[in-house]
């Protein structure tokens, strides 16, 4: 039973965001909502991180980069989408240079819909997040008891 | 076993016989002959020494002196000395500035000693020679590192004639020079007679001079130069220390090992002798020739600049420190040791040359062995003869990996040398051992920290204070060089020198490790009855946690040899860098790849060595001239 | 025999201690900013989750050197609560430290690079005060040995003021609070101020939390020799004192620029440590009046 779920460390990475989703973000950290009482921690280092929070849609520039912060993150790792624009590009979806939401890049565990997301929404996101990582970190142990057994 | 009779034909032995190679390599022509002259040679020295200084170890009964029946020695030594003071004073005379008294000081010296030796006016030596433990272990040292050194620079040498189309080949004057002042440096090590180590003392200042000349570029014969007078004026303080036996200003001896029968008695020449190894071994103020001498050829700096001629003078120091004990001029001249540690530490870091590094690294080692030796306690020597042996072995192998490197890379600074471990992992290991044995295992930081400020905390506490600050740079420019050598290394262009010479690289390093490894034996049979002879009490390794800390650090020494071994991988996920940039290179916001580079800190602004250097050289001159004054009242 | 058990249940406790006493530092801060902080075991499941994550690594050595600053950092704990000498505690300290610092170095990344070069500059910063520390306790005390020193007849705190301070000084830095946290920050995870590491993951991370918790420890216990022939009560009191003092100076502090910290750092120790010893030593040899001095 490994304790993913109990210490979310998070990276928070803007993709082509207005900001405005992620003033809501790091609202989820200062003290009127205090987020750290779930353990979690804003980490600026996918290597450290277990959540990704992304906002804004993914577009030419960015595409390479979302993908890379992913790749760096270790298993079990999720992400967590949010805003609108992270969801399916937003009102900026037919823009030449979007692609799309953040799925066009990775898979996304969690949708948080909103624009902005209010912060009560994040943090139900964020706790949603947090039972399918502890899902996937159930599961790798188990594959690793299967694997030396 | 009977040593005792045929002992002074080595120590004869080894004073005398490095004149045959050396002489030989001055007719033969370059080539198989030669080299194996200089090998054989250099085993056979090598041979000796370690017998010589084994029947020491194994006698444990003290001091062994020696008389030496030669008709006409005297006359022999002094038409000898007539020879050398007229050769540097002919040198000498091109030179100018401020250097233009150094002709005049050699014409001092030379009226001086033949007022000594012809005109009686210091006491016959009885005892020409005398070995002890504390020569033994320089001998041992001189014979060994010596040897090694001198087969490393056959290959070397001829790498650098290779690549050095403008500096003519002399290499049979260099060799000759080197089996030359490996016998001066004998000559020093076991002479008792006073003007007989002055004649090898000042022959090593000719040795060093003409070593440091060898290419023959400006900067070189610049040196040389500046080497020689600042020599020199050793040479004088030397000269007037005699001089003030000779003049009853001090008790009559004519031998190093009177003056310390003569204990406190003999405090002023035994300051001034003191003050003269100061020079000799390139403390503050006189820390600039060994700076300079770093042009000469790599096994140069690593025999004569780090490991044997330098100290000489710590050796001198380290014989006469008995009668500083509990003193004011050797409390003195301890400052002066312990300012050239700190100062010379902290200028290390701001240095990029690795040969200008592991020179002040150089200065501040032999700075602190100054201070033990001005402090004078039984302790305070331990730490002085341990860090003697552990200094000569890792800073000759250090000299010596950086040379090869040179070779190698085409470059002598540390930012070429990135990832040297991953790209030359034999040159990278055993550089790495080497600056492991500096600052790690015993006698780099554990005796600085350890058993030298518990003898500078009793009696001299501002001393413990000097060297609490000094060691701090040491850890940082150590670990900097480490760090470069363990990075991932970017491509980056070389010269691609062939690097012969590298199994004396590898047992140096092995010797480094076992050294380390074995320091508590070496301590009890090498050193502690040295101690025990003089002050009746010696300390050595009774803790058993500095027994498990010894093993560690040994271990830790020997791990970089290990990683030659089993060279690692490249790397296995690539480095963070913001989610883009993850190949080679960097690629900017126009999309072009661009060169990085990732420099080493280098404190300029905060340390800011110009001043610095000022700053230490007045230190240092105000210490010696108030430890020579101390002395003479 | 007590060396033995002192080692022992240093190896088995401080971990505990050390975790315990950071989730107190995570509460106390989040406490002093007026909102209700993670749970008191929240390092404990921090460093489970770490363990338990797959690990990745920049170069195949990465792991010898977090394993190594491990070692040798509760070696130098290990050494310091069996009553050993405390310079060669120091000793081992700095060669963990160093282990670290090469951890970073080998990545070959630019923040790992730069979070490399900032720590050495920490560590050149309190290693003068830091060896201070140890002749300051050896004059007051008469031996560099822990044992020794705890059973010294005064509380060193009383002739060593300017030495207490000035080791509360870098304590600040050694335990990586603001406003000398160059390296490895608490508060900021990011780049260049975690530069040390950042390339660091998993159950290398895992290590290196451990370590920093067997030093902090040991470090508590430095400075309980300061206090500790006031008897326990008041000793315990006094570090926890001192450790709430340094959050304190955490939370209402920002970062200096490192010229500032060793700037600081040194001067600090110039004129509380070694005003400090000079003036000991001086008036023990020029009053020996035996006893407290």
């Amino acid at each position: 039973m490994s304790h993913a779920a109990k210490s979310p460390w998070v990276l928070h990475y803007d993709a082509s965001s207005c900001n405005g989703c992620d003033i809501e973000v790091l609202a989820c950290l200062t003290p009127v909502y205090d987020a750290e009482r779930l353990g979690l921690i804003n980490t600026g280092n996918p290597k450290h991180a277990d959540v990704l929070l992304i906002t804004g849609g993914v577009n030419e520039q960015n595409f390479e980069v979302v993908k890379t912060l992913y790749s760096q993150m270790l298993e079990p790792k999720v992400v967590v989408a949010i805003g609108a624009c992270a969801l399916s590009g937003g009102i900026f979806r037919d823009c030449y240079n979007i692609r799309g939401g953040v799925d066009t890049a990775i898979p996304v565990d969690v949708y948080v819909p909103g624009c902005a997301a209010r912060p009560q929404a994040i943090i139900e996101g964020v706790a949603k997040a947090l039972g399918i990582l502890q899902a996937k970190a159930d599961g790798r142990d188990l594959e690793s008891k299967k694997a030396v057994a | 076993m009977n040593w005792m009779g045929c002992y002074v034909a080595w120590l004869e032995f080894l004073i005398l016989f490095p004149l045959i190679p050396a002489l030989l390599c001055l007719v033969l022509k370059p080539g198989a002959v030669r080299d194996w002259l200089v090998r054989l040679s250099a085993a056979v020295l090598a041979f000796a020494a370690l017998v010589v200084a084994g029947a020491v170890w194994a006698d444990k009964s003290g001091v062994s002196i020696y008389t030496v029946e030669i008709p006409g020695l005297k006359w022999i030594q002094l038409t000898l000395e007539w020879v050398l003071y007229g050769f540097l004073f002919w040198r000498s005379l091109s030179m100018r500035g401020p250097k233009r008294v150094i002709p005049w000081l050699i014409l001092a010296q030379l009226a001086a000693v033949t007022w000594f030796e012809a005109g009686d006016a210091l006491p016959e030596a009885h005892s020409l020679l005398a070995i002890d433990h504390l020569s033994a272990l320089l001998i041992a040292i001189v014979g060994v590192v010596g040897g090694l050194v001198a087969v490393y620079a056959l290959p070397y040498m001829k790498e650098y004639q290779e690549h050095h189309h403008d500096i003519p080949d002399r290499r049979g004057v260099f060799f000759f020079l080197i089996f030359l002042f490996l016998s001066a440096m004998n000559g020093i090590l076991l002479g008792n007679g006073l003007t007989l180590v002055l004649f090898f003392w000042e022959l090593t200042t000719a040795c060093s001079y003409l070593l440091i000349r060898y290419s023959g570029h400006p900067d070189a014969i610049e040196n040389s130069d500046l080497a020689l007078a600042l020599n020199v004026v050793g040479g004088v303080l030397f000269t007037a220390g005699l001089g003030t036996i000779a003049l009853h200003w001090a008790p009559a001896t004519g031998e190093v090992l009177g003056l310390l029968n003569l204990g406190h008695g003999a405090l002023l020449p035994a300051i001034l002798l003191g003050a003269a190894g100061v020079v000799k071994a390139a403390q503050a103020p006189f820390h600039k020739w060994l700076l300079g001498a770093m042009v000469a050829p790599t096994p140069v700096s690593g025999l004569l600049h780090s490991s044997t001629m330098v100290k000489a003078g710590v050796f001198l120091l380290l014989r006469l420190a008995p009668i500083y004990t509990h003193t004011l001029a050797g409390g003195l001249l301890a400052g002066v040791g312990a300012a050239s540690f700190l100062g010379c530490s902290l200028l290390a870091v701001t240095e990029s040359n690795a040969k200008r590094v592991l020179a002040y690294s150089t200065i501040a080692n032999l700075g602190l062995i100054v201070a033990c030796a001005g402090v004078g306690t039984s302790e305070a020597l331990w730490a002085g003869m341990m860090l003697l042996l552990y200094h000569a072995l890792s800073k000759a192998l250090l000299f010596l990996a950086v040379g090869s490197a040179e070779h190698r890379l085409g470059s002598r600074d540390i930012e070429d040398m990135e990832g040297l471990l991953l790209r030359h992992p034999l040159l990278g290991g055993v550089m790495m051992t080497g600056i492991l044995g500096m600052f790690l295992a015993p006698f780099g930081m554990l005796v600085a920290k350890w058993k030298v400020l518990q003898a500078f905390a009793d009696h001299a506490p501002l001393l413990a204070v000097v060297v609490a600050f000094g060691s701090a740079p040491t850890l940082f420019f150590w670990t900097k060089w480490m760090g470069k050598l363990v990075a991932v290394p970017r491509l980056r262009p070389e010269r691609g020198g062939a690097g012969g010479g590298a199994w004396v690289l590898v047992l140096l390093a092995i010797l480094s490790v076992a050294a380390a490894a074995a320091a508590p034996w070496i301590s009890s049979w090498a050193v502690e009855p040295e101690l025990l002879r003089i002050y009746g009490s010696a300390p050595g390794f009774k803790a058993p946690e500095l027994l498990v800390l010894l093993a560690l650090g040994a271990g830790l020494m020997a791990l970089p040899l290990f990683f030659m071994l089993f060279p690692g991988t490249l790397p296995a996920s690539a480095p963070y860098l913001g989610g883009a940039n993850m190949g080679e290179g960097f690629t900017n916001s126009f999309h072009q790849v661009q060169e990085t580079r990732l420099r080493n800190y280098y404190l300029h602004d905060v340390l800011r060595p110009r001043s610095l250097g000022a700053a230490l050289g007045v230190v240092g001159a105000a210490l010696l001239i108030a430890a020579i004054a101390a002395g003479g009242f | 025999m007590h060396a033995l058990i002192g080692v022992v249940l240093y190896l088995l406790l401080a971990p505990v201690a050390g975790c315990l006493l950071a989730g107190l530092d995570r509460i106390a801060t989040a406490r002093m900013q007026r909102r209700q902080g993670p749970p008191l075991l929240q390092p404990y499941y921090d460093f489970r989750k770490l363990l338990s994550k797959q690990g990745a690594q920049i170069n195949a050595f990465q792991g010898f050197y977090v394993g190594g600053f491990l070692v040798f950092t509760a070696l130098a704990g290990g050494l310091f609560f069996a009553g050993s000498d405390l310079l060669l505690v120091i000793f081992a300290l700095t060669v963990g430290g160093v282990l670290l610092v090469l951890a970073a170095a080998s990545a070959g990344s630019p923040f790992a690079h730069f979070g490399a070069e900032r720590e050495l500059i920490q560590m050149l910063a309190y290693e003068p005060m830091l060896l201070m520390t140890a002749v300051g306790l050896y004059l007051a005390g008469g031996s560099f040995r822990v044992d020794e020193l705890l059973g010294a007849p005064a509380a060193p705190l009383i002739v060593l003021p300017g030495v207490l301070l000035g080791f509360l000084f870098i304590l600040t830095i050694k335990l990586r609070k603001s406003p000398f946290d160059l390296s490895a920050s608490h508060h900021a995870h990011q780049e260049l101020v975690r530069g040390l590491t950042v390339e660091l993951s998993g159950p290398h991370l895992a290590l290196v939390e451990l370590g920093h918790w067997y030093e902090n420890v040991l470090l508590l216990g430095i400075l309980w020799l300061f206090l500790a022939p006031l008897g326990w009560p008041l000793a315990a009191a006094g570090t926890a004192l001192a450790y709430l003092l340094e959050i304190v100076v955490d939370n209402s502090s920002s970062r200096l620029r490192w010229e500032t910290t060793l700037r600081a750092s040194w001067l600090a120790a110039l004129v509380l440590g070694a005003t400090n010893i000079l003036l000991l030593h001086y008036l023990q040899h020029h009053y020996l009046s035996g006893g407290l001095l």
